[in-house]
């Protein structure tokens, strides 16, 4: 698994989202994997960086590891933590290069784009862009 | 993380619960002229297996309780204080339950061949109102 490539990994995660053959499968799918998101214990959610919604909350945890990329992930909102279990999969342990680089757009290549307000996706893009920008740095640096 | 053994059989019992759903509403649509109990009945069976309900749901149940009680990790999380209250008041009035509620109904009327206002499937809260929403709205079914 470690040496997949991001889009091995999304290609794989969009065959898994494919065979379900409802959005509303889908979303139980995503939930349901939000399920198998590790928690974050208080003191790594307080040292986190954390994005505001307006009821939900997003903690990232970003890294570089031996020159790999690192992500811990946690949301109180249910559905977040489907989708931040995603981009764990996606790019926990990728080089940054890669991630900077890659193009993913999950809602659309999960088959999920009915599942969330236009008010939400704007926090998945940002969530993404705050990996991307961490990314873009950390590979510049090299 | 690799595909575990937990996420193919979370896989599983979606497609399954997809497969037996799908059964239920070809089988209600094979009837010739389905009575209001048969009506009753399959669409208590099919909400049951849509929601992976480990019993057949009653007309009293809610549809919002039977979408979190079929997440089990769901149920322990919230147990362990790590959740908000998302599920039922998300951001603007949008919560991750009304949002599978909706995808619900979308299912339904493609899978049952029916029609329904968006304002009743708003106001739809309980597996009895689904059941009396395919009553009224079924031309099939005898009233």
């Amino acid at each position: 698994m470690g040496d997949d490539s991001i889009r091995q990994r999304t290609d794989r995660l969009a065959a898994e989202f494919r065979q379900l053959e409802d959005e509303f499968l889908r979303y139980s799918y995503l939930v349901e994997l939000g399920g198998l998101l590790p928690s974050m214990s208080p003191a790594e959610r307080a040292a986190a960086d954390r994005f505001p919604g307006c009821q939900s909350r997003v903690w990232l945890h970003m890294e570089l590891r031996d020159g790999r990329f690192r992500l811990q992930a946690d949301s109180d909102a249910v559905i977040l933590r489907g989708l931040l279990y995603v981009f764990v999969t996606v790019y926990d342990g990728a080089s940054p290069a890669e991630i900077a680089g890659s193009v993913f757009h999950p809602l659309e290549e999960l088959g999920l784009t009915e599942s969330f307000s236009p008010q939400r996706q704007g926090g998945v893009a940002g969530i993404m862009e705050a990996i991307r920008t961490f990314c873009r740095a950390a590979a510049a640096e090299k | 993380m690799c595909l575990s053994t937990e996420r193919g059989a979370i896989l599983d019992r979606l497609l399954a619960s997809g497969r037996s759903s799908r059964g239920t509403a070809a089988a209600y649509l094979a009837l010739d002229r389905p009575t209001p109990e048969d009506t009753a009945r399959f669409v208590r069976i099919y909400v049951g297996e849509k929601f992976l309900a480990p019993e057949l749901p009653a007309e009293s149940d809610s549809l919002y309780d039977l979408g979190q009680a079929s997440y089990r990790r769901l149920q322990q999380l919230q147990t362990e204080g790590k959740l908000g209250d998302e599920w039922n008041t998300g951001c603007s009035g949008a919560s991750s339950a009304m949002a599978r509620k909706a995808l619900f109904f979308m299912s339904l009327q493609r899978e049952l061949h029916i029609t329904l206002p968006p304002a009743e499937i708003e106001a739809a809260e309980t597996v009895g109102d689904v059941i009396r929403l395919c009553l009224r709205f079924q031309s099939r079914a005898e009233a």
